[in-house]
């Protein structure tokens, strides 16, 4: 099956086109212009250099979160509007995971990070076993020193990866990043998990119950 | 209290990191911010704007992108709560009027449009003081009257508006 692989949530954008988990062909960009700008040029290249056209696409992979809230939204709006047409089935997928898929060094543990400002991350630990990664914690916000100090009581074999170079030294490949969301679509359509378009949505992880309180009592 | 900017020269000779200015009108007021704006073409700054009702925010917002070249009008954002114009210097115009809370912030794209290359202005900056970025420029506008208003204009990082 044809397989259309979105990356659009941090700064960087990147579309990639497979067949089942084959990849035919992928490109990335980060240029500082806003995914609405850059996000359908970009499919429209990926899918001329593949040589097939949007008909054939049998299935729709794309991040729905955490990340940049008008990324998540610029990316799955576009998704949508491109599997309503057929109602192809599509995707949704941890933006963190995709990020775990692209490590490819012989740690133990895998820890992607998405920066929420003010010291918090994005994150959930995924262990890696030869060249199988699975999910050893859920998506949620964490406060960077607690992350670190877990993480640090897990294990001392751990690959830290994240989209911002002020938050750490390896920084997300965005064409290995757009690949792993086509052979992570497959893998899940292939366990049944996919949805119709009209229930595509974007998963913003909210903060705390405590904290979401607290903000409401001391502003306004 | 230095109170004069009517010409671009002399406005160029006394902006400080810290400056008063006094507007008669509103055609000083736009000779001001158009003149500010100039200043700030090619730039990438963040602009917090404190005033009440009908304190002049938006119509600095006006004066301001005449000075960018933008050539589309400036229309107030408190309904549509950010107004986005394209431009070689481009402007992103917010009306935090109606936001509480960081949830609400982030769902404007605020956060976004912090690592874009535009100027930016914020007004009803106070009602989300605690996430501006330290690097930015506070205008403080009273109104005096009908038509006087006084712009106390702060460049927290006092280097970019003295050349």
């Amino acid at each position: 099956m044809k397989i259309l692989g979105i990356e659009c949530s941090s700064k960087a954008v990147g579309c990639a086109i497979s067949e089942n988990e084959n990849i035919i062909y992928s490109s990335g960009v980060e240029d500082g212009k806003t995914h609405s700008q850059t996000l359908m040029p970009l499919i429209n290249e990926v899918i001329k250099k593949s040589n097939i056209s949007v008909e054939d696409i049998d299935l729709f992979g794309i991040s729905a979160g955490p990340g940049s809230f008008t990324g998540l939204r610029i990316g799955i709006a576009s998704v949508k509007g491109l599997a309503f047409v057929d109602n192809t089935p599509c995707v949704p997928l941890s933006s963190l995971e995709i990020m775990a898929n692209t490590a490819t060094g012989n740690e133990d543990i895998i820890v992607p990070m998405i920066d929420a400002r003010v010291g918090r991350v994005y994150s959930a630990l995924f262990e890696k076993n030869e060249d199988k990664i699975t999910r050893r914690s859920e998506d949620k916000i964490w406060d960077l020193d607690n992350l670190l100090e877990t993480v640090d009581q897990i294990s001392k074999n751990s690959f830290f990866l994240c989209d911002k170079s002020d938050l750490c030294y390896n920084i997300l490949d965005i064409k290995k990043a757009c690949e792993a969301v086509c052979k992570l679509s497959y893998a899940r359509y292939n366990e049944g998990k996919f949805v119709l378009p009209e229930n595509l949505l974007p998963v913003y992880l909210a903060k705390p119950q405590a904290q979401r309180e607290r903000e409401r009592r001391t502003l306004k | 209290m230095a109170s004069t900017f009517l010409s671009g020269r002399r406005l160029r000779d006394i902006i400080d990191a810290m400056k008063k200015f006094v507007a008669n009108n509103l055609e000083d007021t736009l000779i001001l911010a158009e003149n500010i704006g100039k200043k700030l073409k090619n730039k990438k700054k963040l602009i917090a704007f404190y005033g009440g009702l009908g304190a002049g925010k938006t119509a600095f917002v006006r004066g301001l992108s005449k000075g960018l070249e933008i050539t589309s009008p400036i229309s107030s954002p408190t309904f549509s709560i950010v107004n986005v114009y394209k431009g070689q210097t481009p402007l992103i115009h917010f009306d935090m009027y109606r936001i509480t809370g960081e949830e609400d912030l982030e769902s404007t794209g605020f956060f976004d449009y912090l690592s874009e290359n535009a100027i930016i202005a914020v007004e009803w900056a106070e009602n989300i003081e605690q996430f501006l970025p330290k690097d930015r420029v506070n205008i403080k506008i009273t109104k005096e009257n009908e038509d006087k208003r006084i712009f106390e204009i702060e460049d927290l990082n006092g280097e970019n508006f003295r050349n």
